[in-house]
């Protein structure tokens, strides 16, 4: 162990604005613009060592707490559930859930059984039972637009940004559900036994959001 | 052939040879130290009805619990936590034993969780409770056991952070708020969820309570949390977080300072616990291994009205962060003839890592013992005739 904390990254564009959160923030993130094959990046700069992985797995590992700190999609948050801190909002990888139908569609109108198509099935159960909605859900893996405009359901609720793709395919949305950014996580154990080290890095994290505003 | 029997059913394990004497040796070690304490033994059964939990508050989501319809048509769960069938046999079987009661007990719970979340359905917990008890006393007597149960589980570094059930409970009740908002509330806090705690508290009318509650559930950490926390203005509040600092002091005075920390956002399982609660962690565990605190409410709810505190550790979690220690296996193979059966045996009662061999010839379980790597052979049928292999 390299007495580093070790922080798990999203792949992709959460990872690179984290990264450039860090650098604003003074840290040295070089490792991670020349990751090579290596698995684990040391960001001594950061007080971290960071693995890169795929969303639902950031909460898995923090979790289990064989990494201290995660950031991970809100999206992500809502849909796995689980136990850690959440304590910063990050601010990007802003975007929103929302529910869409096909352009004209009153999906809250009538009384007929109504089925919504989604990646998140808890995010839309939660979201219906809410308002009091009995909606069937079938979970989709890929591209959710595809469902309403087969045929396969009414309504899709899925992570909007600008509403391009959905307007592209005849889609518009009903309901903006809640807005949805990246986050800090970090393990519940590791905030106790490690709680300088883990505030360290709240604290750089901080920074970097100060020196963006 | 299939082989889907091979495993055991999601989050159970089996445990061989040195893992079970690690184990086994854990648990000696807490019923030796709560013995000492005054504390004596229940075993409970694995199956409890439905009605008891649903009395004595859920200790976990409903969907978590293994639940099924007994014969009778009646619910029943294999029991989520030790704390309310304890409580139900100090109610009833116990009903006409003076208080305070010290129970302790070595057991598993049960959970079902999710698919592949890796988490176990089965934990041994080792855990005490004193009921009958009220007040700092007893809170300190079951927090330097907690402390001590630690150190004897040979957990040389590790934390117990305090709370205070009745701070959120005072605060959230000055704020005019329905169960639902309180429970969204009470989420945010168990979660630190500082930013969306601000938002979701700016939308109540009394500023005093909404800033006292956004500024406490942050505080964690060592004795400063009570000056930072400073006044809350709110009686009852002022009153929790009083105790919380005596409770504080008297353990840092009794030695404790450096392993116990304040958390004044602790604000799990909110309708079950009512003063000073607290969880422990283990380098090298990420979850918590020890969770307890004072539950005065739920020995009313059981028709014997009691204060009663308590706590339970995860003998497993403590047990996986143990390296496992190899099993000492046989050393030496007993031949004999049923007619020499009680030389076999007294030769078995003297030999401390010895075996019968189940061998018709010498011949044979020579061989036997040799496959086996055994290092000699006995003849009962020969008066005991020893060879070296």
């Amino acid at each position: 162990m390299s007495g580093l904390l070790r922080l798990a990254l999203t792949k992709g564009r959460l990872e690179a604005e984290t990264r450039a959160l860090l650098a604003r923030a003074g840290a040295d993130v070089s490792p991670l613009l020349t990751p090579g094959r290596r698995l684990v990046h040391p960001l001594p700069g950061a007080g971290v060592e960071a693995v890169l992985a795929k969303a639902p797995d950031v909460i898995t590992y923090v979790e289990h707490g064989v990494c201290e700190l995660g950031v991970v999609g809100k999206d992500t948050i809502l849909e796995q559930g689980r136990s850690f801190y959440e304590v910063l909002d990050l601010g990007f990888g802003a975007c929103r859930f929302a529910l869409a139908v096909k352009r004209g569609d009153d999906f809250f109108g009538g009384y007929g059984h109504r089925r919504a198509a989604t990646k998140y099935p808890r995010v839309a159960a939660n979201y219906f039972a809410g308002k009091g909605l009995d909606v069937e859900i079938i979970k989709i893996e890929g591209s959710v637009e595809l469902a309403p405009v087969l045929g396969l359901a009414d309504a899709i609720v899925d992570i909007v940004e600008t509403g391009a793709t959905l307007r592209e395919n005849g889609l518009e949305t009903v309901e903006d559900i809640c807005p949805v950014s990246a986050r800090l996580i970090v393990n519940v154990a590791a905030m106790k036994m490690k709680r300088s080290a883990v505030q360290d890095f709240i604290a750089l994290c901080r920074k970097g959001l100060e020196a963006k505003a | 052939m299939p082989t889907d029997w091979v495993g055991a059913p999601e989050g159970a394990r089996d445990k061989l040879f040195g893992a079970c004497q690690a184990r086994r040796a854990l648990e000696n070690s807490a019923r030796a130290l709560f013995a000492r304490f005054g504390y004596a033994e229940l075993m409970t059964p694995a199956l409890e009805r439905g009605e008891l939990f649903e009395r004595t508050g859920l200790p976990m989501p409903a969907e978590n619990m293994c639940r099924f319809v007994g014969r009778d048509g009646r619910l029943v769960v294999m029991r989520p936590d030790s704390t309310a069938p304890a409580a139900r046999v100090a109610a009833a079987r116990l009903a006409g034993r003076p208080m305070p009661l010290r129970l302790y007990y070595i057991q598993d719970i049960y959970r079902a969780d999710d698919e592949h979340t890796g988490r176990p359905a089965e934990i041994r917990q080792a855990g005490v409770e004193l009921i009958g008890a009220p007040g700092r006393r007893a809170d300190l007597e079951v927090l330097s056991l907690a402390a001590r149960t630690l150190f004897a589980l040979g957990v040389a570094d590790f934390r117990i952070e305090l709370g205070h059930a009745a701070l959120f409970r005072a605060l959230s009740q000055r704020l005019d708020i329905d169960g639902a908002d309180r429970e969204e509330l009470r989420a945010l806090i168990e979660q630190k969820n500082f930013a969306a705690l601000g938002d979701r508290l700016s939308g109540f009318e009394n500023r005093p309570v909404r800033e006292a509650i956004g500024r406490l559930c942050m505080l964690f950490g060592g004795r400063e949390v009570f000056r930072e926390a400073g006044l809350l203005g709110v009686p009852e509040a002022d009153a929790a977080l009083n105790d919380l600092k005596e409770t504080y002091a008297a353990l840092e005075n009794a030695g404790f300072g450096g392993r116990i920390q304040i958390d004044l956002g602790l604000v799990h399982q909110m309708d079950y616990y009512t003063g000073v609660v607290f969880r422990g962690y283990a380098a090298g565990v990420g979850r918590a291994v020890l969770t307890g605190g004072r539950y005065d409410n739920l020995m009313g709810a059981l028709g014997r009205s009691a204060p009663a505190t308590g706590f339970a550790v995860d003998l497993d979690a403590l047990c996986d962060r143990l390296p496992v220690p190899e099993a000492a296996g046989p050393e030496t193979l007993i031949h004999f003839s049923p007619e020499h059966l009680q030389t076999a045996l007294a030769l078995l009662d003297t030999r401390p890592r010895a075996e019968l061999s189940p061998c018709g010839t010498l011949a044979a379980s020579r061989a036997l013992a040799r496959a086996r790597n055994l290092m000699r052979l006995i003849n009962a049928d020969a008066d005991g005739e020893e060879e070296s292999l």
